[in-house]
């Protein structure tokens, strides 16, 4: 036991130095001379994780459940191993943007909301409330351990003092001052805190160097060594069993390994030393391996101590104060003392760090949104503000020391240390789903967060924080028993009849599930602002971007609005030296009438957002320049992905319509082909069928002649006959062919001249004249009077003619066989007719009998094929089809039929 | 200031192995009976773990800032 006078007497001197340290700190940095910007002060200041609840809790922990209570320092080393991909982006985007806070960040990222920096300034408040209640909780019991051990003390310590007689009372009071004297000295522009880091860094090394002092003592003066205590401990059945990890132990394994990932993360005091007091980001390379390192050191004889507690100290003994009781049980006065001041640094930073994040928070996203909405107040209007914002300040460091306090004094007496911190961390875990959400997924939106949010804190409150409440008697307990309205399935520990779990895990499932579903599902469901998707696209892409961004307000602020209005939150002597710098390294002026540039007004929305925090800051700023705030590289640059996109989707519908087309047309071409193939080879049978009839007959009868030289002469004369007209034929047929391969072809020669149709008929008839007389045909000629001049080839035209005529002639009926011509002008053209008498032609004759080789029509009396070539028709549709008119062929059944043609006007 | 994509990749993999190697049910195949350099299997098996990703940890982190500093002089 030690006189309570010595005891307060070293709390004070030890506070005393952390003044002085703190002071010293502030002064070297003042004078440009910092000794904090190194990265063995920063990850002594990230050591700020390592509260009273490691420094007591963590033996209380492993004395109840064993190696549990490494959970809570693997899941940061985890964290901190991957620093390259989480940390590292959070650094860089709080950096780009002066993020002040957690609040402040995630409110920047969903658009610079207000409504969402307050809900997590609340959140946070509500949440760190019992953890500062811990703390001043075990400075309170420490204290009384200290000083009561010993004769007077025969059982577990019980704080029913009066509150000035409660020493958790004057921690907090002297506590709330230090926040105040190092935490709000002055609104810096990127609120560094250089004294109060220095200070947390000292406090780092007190408590690991009380802490090993304390398990080097256990484990080599109690006992011969590491392996003598566990051996020990090995042969009682009692503390055998801490050595393994429990049965069924893997639900709260994982639920804790969770719970700490995310606390080094979301707990306002880590975001405060990792993120906001970071100076350089090569630290947080160090750091990685450093800080993990630490945690190595804080934990290794935690175990050992709480094996030994056990072993020899009475049952009644609170593990949670081992670490000093053991030292006073064995007699070492000194070295309890140790341990005292290493948890009471433990404890003070922790508060010290949580206030003065908390107070950030509170006075930028959530004191000075609320005052700049109440009009009357007319705050944009006063002069200077730095008193007042230093004011709110430190009135939110007071109350939120003593809203722990309070909470301390009521209900925080009766749960065991890491059960309370446990909690806190559950609440502040809720950040998780919008913060890694926002950091890596541009389709999250504010309403999203803020449901998300919301579900997520109602959860936790209903099923950890109510129970709690119920066990320090503040409510009745039938609710948690019985659940709301008396429902089973609104048990706050079973909720929706989830059982199985306790009440941490059942908690956490809940809440973050819920909580994340619902951040996704209404993200999916509601569009963005303009501002939260530049501002989604500057925290997903943070590596992407290069330099600064610039933010175009279309604007008519002067430079002097702006100065002024800096200086009204951060003092002349600030405001000066901020734009005066600006003004020199951008060449521009930076006082007078003159119209504000938009770099300047950004610099001054960033100069402001590093104060009073993003959201107030936009505020601010848009109260005097105003009109709507687009960040011109941002804009453009949603834009130019969007239009990238767009364009690449047209090109690609572009690309395969024009592979449609192409394979269309080789589709075409391939049955064009094919179709050529066909009547190709039916053109070849064709020739060579028609070619073979005269050679046949002329073959046949030349052997006849060379067979039979006793021929007479008259058979002979009558053979040779057939054989030079079958010649005959066959030159015909040859010419006709090589004449349609040239027409086909486009080869043949064309002397086009003006003509008059009617004297190319009359010419047609008078040439075949002894055709029609040598077979009686009966020709009728009708020619109007009225003519057109035609501008064609003459003998091609005459050409046509005949054929047409001849073939009437054939087919004509055998009794009175007549052939009508017609010629008249029509439709600026001439139409010749030119009509039998014969069968006439079948519909399916009429479909080919243009075609080369085709022959329609049948002799009046069935004699056998007339002499033709089969290519007279194709070679008269060509040749009108060069002259750009038109052949075809009427045939009413059984009364003969027209041959038309029709050529159109020169 | 990009590293080679080899090395961002191991750093990935150490936090992967070490965020594996601490949740069940790894944990609970060393949660034996019986010690190792007179220590209890699991104490050793958290601590020896821990210090051994801690150094690999250093490894990396240096030879990342060294590609990051080598960049920049370029």
């Amino acid at each position: 036991m030690l006189s309570s006078e010595l005891v307060i007497t070293v709390s004070l001197a030890y506070v005393g130095l952390l003044y002085a340290i703190a002071w010293w700190g502030d002064k070297r940095a003042r004078d440009g001379r910092s000794w904090v910007r190194n990265p063995t002060v920063y990850t002594l200041s990230i050591a700020v994780y390592c509260t009273s609840w490691t420094f007591y809790g963590a033996v209380g922990s492993a004395a109840r459940n064993g190696l549990e209570y490494l959970t809570i320092y693997l899941g940061p080393t985890v964290i901190f191993l991957g620093w390259w991909f989480l940390l590292r982006k959070m650094l860089r985007i709080s950096k780009a943007h002066r993020i002040t806070s957690i609040a402040d960040f995630i409110s920047s990222r969903y658009g610079k909301s207000t409504q969402l920096s307050m809900l997590v300034t609340l959140i946070t408040v509500i949440g760190t409330t019992p953890y500062i209640a811990l703390q001043l909780k075990a400075i309170a019991t420490s204290y009384t351990v200290l000083t009561v051990w010993g004769g007077a003390m025969t059982g577990p310590v019980v704080n029913q003092v009066p509150m000035l007689a409660d020493s958790g009372f004057w921690a907090a009071l002297g506590l709330a001052l230090f926040g105040i004297l190092f935490g709000t000295r002055f609104i810096d522009a990127d609120e560094h805190h250089e004294g109060m880091v220095a200070a947390i860094a000292f406090e780092s090394l007190v408590k690991m160097f009380a802490l090993l002092a304390v398990g080097i003592f256990v484990c080599f003066f109690m006992f011969a060594g590491l392996g003598d205590l566990f051996d020990q401990a090995a042969a009682n059945p009692q503390t055998a069993s801490l050595l393994q990890l429990p049965e069924n132990g893997s639900a709260r394994w994982m639920t804790l390994m969770m719970l700490s990932m995310a606390a080094i993360l979301t707990l306002p005091r880590q975001f405060q030393v990792i993120i906001v007091e970071n100076v350089d980001e090569r630290h947080l390379s160090t750091a990685s391996w450093a800080f993990p390192l630490y945690l190595l050191a804080m934990n290794l004889f935690v175990l050992p101590i709480a094996l030994a507690g056990l072993g020899v100290l009475p049952s009644w003994a609170d593990p949670d104060f081992f670490v000093i009781s053991v030292p006073l049980f064995e007699g070492h006065s000194l070295l309890a003392l140790i341990a005292y001041v290493g948890g009471l640094s433990a404890s003070t930073s922790m508060v010290i760090v949580a206030t003065i994040a908390l107070s950030t928070m509170v006075c930028n996203d959530l004191v000075v949104p609320a005052l700049l909405r109440i009009r009357w107040l007319r705050v944009t209007e006063r002069d200077d503000l730095t008193g007042l914002l230093i004011f709110i300040r430190r009135a939110s460091i007071v109350l939120v020391v003593f809203m722990g306090f309070a909470y301390y004094r009521s209900a925080g007496a009766s749960d065991a240390l890491a059960e309370i911190g446990l909690i806190s961390f559950a609440s502040t875990a809720q950040f998780i789903p919008i913060m890694i959400g926002g950091l890596y997924w541009k389709g999250g939106t504010k309403t999203g967060a803020q449901v998300g949010l919301v579900i997520g804190f109602a959860i936790w409150a209903y099923t950890l924080l109510l129970p709690s409440l119920a066990d320090s008697g503040w409510m009745n307990p039938t609710l948690i028993e019985h659940g709301a309205f008396g429902h089973p399935w609104l048990r706050p520990e079973s909720l929706f009849g989830l059982t199985g779990f306790e009440p941490l895990t059942h908690a956490l499932i809940w809440s973050i599930t819920l909580n994340t579903a619902a951040y996704v599902l209404i993200s999916l469901f509601t569009s963005p602002s303009a501002l939260e998707r530049i501002q989604a696209t500057l925290f997903v892409d943070a590596f992407l971007r290069k330099g600064q961004e610039t933010v175009i307000w279309r604007s008519s602020a002067t430079i002097d609005d702006l100065y002024e209005l800096v200086e009204r939150f951060l003092g002349r002597e600030r405001a000066f030296h901020s734009f005066r710098d600006f003004g020199w390294t951008r060449e521009t002026p930076w006082r007078g009438k003159g119209e504000a540039n938009a770099d300047m007004i950004a610099f001054t929305e960033r100069l402001l957002a590093g104060s009073i925090g993003a959201a107030s800051a936009r505020v601010m700023v848009s109260s005097v320049a105003k009109g709507e705030m687009v960040s011109l590289d941002e804009v453009l640059e949603i834009l130019e992905e969007t239009s990238h996109v767009i364009e690449y989707s047209q090109r690609l519908e572009q690309k395969s319509h024009e592979l449609e087309r192409a394979a269309a047309e080789l589709r075409a071409a391939n049955e064009r082909l094919k179709e050529l193939d066909r009547l190709k080879d039916e053109f070849l049978t064709m020739v060579s069928h028609e070619f073979r009839t005269p050679l046949t007959s002329i073959r046949s009868f030349s052997e006849i002649l060379v067979d039979t030289p006793e021929l007479d002469p008259e058979r002979a004369e009558h053979f040779m006959g057939i054989i030079v007209r079958e010649s005959e034929r066959l030159t015909r047929l040859i010419d006709d062919h090589l004449d349609l391969a040239r027409l086909e072809a486009g080869h043949s020669d064309w002397r086009p001249e003006n003509v008059d149709p009617r004297s190319v008929l009359d010419e047609s008839v008078e040439a075949i004249k002894g055709l029609l007389d040598n077979k009686g045909v009966d020709l009728e000629l009708d020619l109007s009077p009225a003519t057109v001049t035609l501008h064609v080839d003459r003998d091609r035209l005459t050409q046509v003619f005949i054929n047409l005529l001849s073939n009437a002639a054939k087919f004509s009926a055998a009794r009175d066989p007549s052939v009508k011509v017609r010629g008249e002008v029509m439709d600026g053209g001439y139409l010749v007719s030119i009509t039998d008498n014969g069968n006439g032609i079948t519909k399916d004759e009429q479909a080919v009998i243009f075609n080369k080789f085709a022959r329609g029509g049948k002799y009046p009396d069935d004699k056998p094929r007339p002499s033709g070539s089969g290519l007279g028709l194709a070679i008269a549709r060509h040749v009108v089809e060069h002259c750009k008119g038109k052949i075809w062929v009427e045939s009413p059944p059984g009364r003969g039929a027209t041959f038309r043609v029709f050529v159109p006007a020169a | 200031m990009t590293p080679p994509r080899k090395l961002t990749e191991r750093a990935f993999v150490l936090a992967l192995v070490a965020f594996f190697a601490w949740i069940p049910p790894l944990v609970g195949v060393f949660s034996l009976e019986g010690t190792l350099f007179g220590l209890p299997i699991l104490f050793v098996y958290f601590f020896a773990g821990w210090a051994l990703l801690i150094g690999c940890c250093a490894l990396i982190t240096r030879a990342l800032r060294h590609s990051i500093q080598t960049e920049e002089r370029e």
